[in-house]
């Protein structure tokens, strides 16, 4: 009946197209005008966002990254895919980036931060000028930022951004300077879209600070937050021009030796999970035969008054450990937390010498689920370059797509490029 | 057992249990109006057997789940939507209007598995759309994501 007259009322259209992947619903708009009509209205995006949660897609990316060839860069992820044209392997995926830039005579390529889709990378060794650049890996545009104006020796990077019913507003780049020792001056250095500017100043403490350099800061909020080894978290808010910065208390029963200068924080993950900042620590034996003794994760109720709840605490004999980890486990090797699961409360990725296990607080259960070994070989076999030996877990993402693209309020010089829409490299250097 | 009436006059006798989960059917039955034939003017006999074989198979869902039944549900819930487009819109219709929630679900999901991954020449093919848009119009949309438009799961067939 109405489908010879080649009519498909609205509800159907909204029902199914709020079904499809993004890809799909962006090339839909080509259809026709009604298509076009009914993809662009607010009332659509709103549905497919909030129909989106349980669907969006996530992995875990390794912050190495690899020269392919002249032309891309490339990242390792640790869990399956977020990108549907994954062909290399159903289990792994390797994110192309454009590359901008040649990495040649030894540079490094890393990436130091992701926020809702988008990707920052940064070239250049420590104590040298940086640059930057702001990947969206949605629609693929990147966007290099002007070289900054301070050296500092080892830095620690922040990203974090300001959105607005779900279209992003602004956002900051945040250079911590971090020297060996503890501190009562915090040198900053702040990128900001608005401006399109590097800004440096320093910021007096009544403690001396020194922030855990392995993890690297936690946004929430339009906040960062990095663990300090001694008065707990160093909360800084860059779209705050007073450039004031404050410490909120850690739980009193964490392990402090997972944050002293030996371990670096490496045993312990420091992320918002749902909207609230969870720690997650596995506290560490000093003593012969070394290795872990338990684990732990709290999470922070009440962020006004500081206020942590012990979530979960298990001894080590408690967890059953999957048959390949056991030999690792009696190793005394400790495992380093890499990410929660974005959706399950309950599960949380670790990396266990080479291979990346999940941990379940209801099962307490830990799994093995991939070894980077198989990628290495995949990539080898694929004539790719090497990446490092053994990831480096405490410096993975995790990495989520927002449920609608979203795009960077810059005024970029770009040119779109048939294939893969890149920037020509622009000299806005300060 | 509750009389059905297609609009070409053909009579259906269902099961009470099948038939109220149809929230539109259901509301009848409560409010009393349901002592004879219920008349259904936009549903045909084809696409109403459709829905009753639907309605039968999906009675007491929850005890499926107690006899492990599920995979055969769901079994018949992937042979029930392999029909042509046609069809499948008729009972999604059908579905909208008797207001039967699981069976629109499941009929949408497949219209959508369908839609899936296509090239837009193969979404206005399958749904039998003309094109109304200026090419002008249609680069623009392509630049504003040309994102979208590359991949190589993007499939131009119609199947």
């Amino acid at each position: 009946m109405f489908f010879y007259n080649g009519y498909l009322p609205d509800w159907f259209l909204i029902e199914v197209l709020s079904r499809l992947p993004l890809k799909c619903v962006f090339r839909y708009k080509c259809v026709s005008k009604r298509w076009r009509f009914l993809i662009s209205s607010t009332s659509f995006s709103n549905l497919y966002v909030s129909n989106a949660p349980l669907l969006t897609p996530w992995t875990i990316l390794g912050n190495a990254l690899c020269v392919k060839s002249y032309d891309s860069l490339l990242v390792q992820s640790f869990l399956p895919g977020v990108f549907t044209d994954n062909k290399l392997h159903s289990k792994f995926s390797v994110v192309k980036f454009p590359c901008v830039v040649s990495c040649e005579g030894g540079e490094r390529c890393s990436i130091v931060g992701v926020s809702d889709g988008l990707v920052l990378y940064c070239r250049g060794a420590s104590g040298e000028e940086s640059d930057y650049y702001v990947y969206n890996a949605i629609t693929g545009h990147c966007v290099d930022l002007p070289r900054t104006s301070t050296c500092f020796g080892y830095v620690s990077t922040g990203f974090l951004m300001e959105s607005e019913g779900g279209s992003l507003m602004s956002y900051r780049v945040v250079r911590l300077y971090c020297p060996f020792g503890e501190s009562y001056v915090l040198k900053f250095e702040v990128f900001s879209s608005e401006t399109g500017c590097w800004r440096s100043f320093v910021v007096h403490m009544d403690l001396a600070i020194e922030v855990v350099w392995l993890r690297r800061p936690v946004a929430l909020n339009g906040k960062l937050h990095w663990i300090d080894r001694r008065h707990g978290i160093l909360v800084f808010d860059p779209f705050d021009d007073s450039n004031h910065c404050h410490v909120i208390g850690l739980p009193a029963d964490i392990d402090k030796q997972c944050i002293d200068a030996r371990n670096d924080g490496s045993p312990v993950l420091f992320d918002v999970h749902q909207g609230r900042l969870r720690y997650a620590e596995e506290s560490v034996k000093t003593v012969y035969p070394f290795g872990f003794s338990g684990i732990s994760v709290w999470v922070l109720d009440d962020y006004d008054s500081s206020r942590w709840t012990l979530q979960h605490r298990v001894k080590i004999r408690e967890i059953s450990f999957d048959d390949i980890l056991i030999s690792k486990a009696l190793n005394g090797t400790i495992p380093t937390p890499i990410a929660f699961h974005p959706l399950d409360a309950n599960i949380f990725y670790l990396g266990f010498g080479d291979t990346v296990v999940s941990y379940n607080m209801k099962t307490l259960k830990l799994d093995a689920l991939v070894n980077p070994a198989d990628v290495r070989g995949m990539l080898l076999s694929s004539g790719r370059d090497r990446f490092i030996e053994t990831p480096c877990w405490s410096s993975a993402f995790l990495f989520t797509l927002p449920p609608w693209p979203i795009s960077l309020p810059i005024k970029e010089e770009t040119v779109a490029n048939g294939d893969l829409s890149c920037v020509l490299r622009t000299n806005k250097d300060l | 057992m509750v009389k059905l009436k297609s609009n070409d006059d053909k009579e259906f006798e269902v099961e009470e249990a099948a038939v109220i989960q149809s929230e539109m059917i259901k509301n009848m039955i409560e409010d009393g109006c349901a002592t004879s034939v219920i008349p259904l003017p936009n549903i045909d006999s084809k696409t109403l057997i459709k829905v009753i074989e639907y309605l039968n198979k999906h009675i007491n869902m929850g005890k499926a789940a107690e006899t492990g039944e599920e995979d055969d549900l769901k079994e018949f819930d992937e042979q029930f939507v392999n029909m042509g487009w046609e069809e499948l819109f008729d009972v999604i219709m059908a579905a909208n209007y008797l207001n039967i929630h699981e069976l629109m679900e499941l009929c949408c999901q497949s219209a959508a598995d369908r839609l899936k991954n296509k090239s837009v020449r193969a979404v206005r093919e399958m749904l039998k759309i003309t094109n109304d848009l200026t090419e002008e119009e249609e680069q623009e949309i392509i630049n504003d994501a040309p994102w979208a438009f590359e991949g190589p799961e993007i499939d131009d067939t119609v199947n």
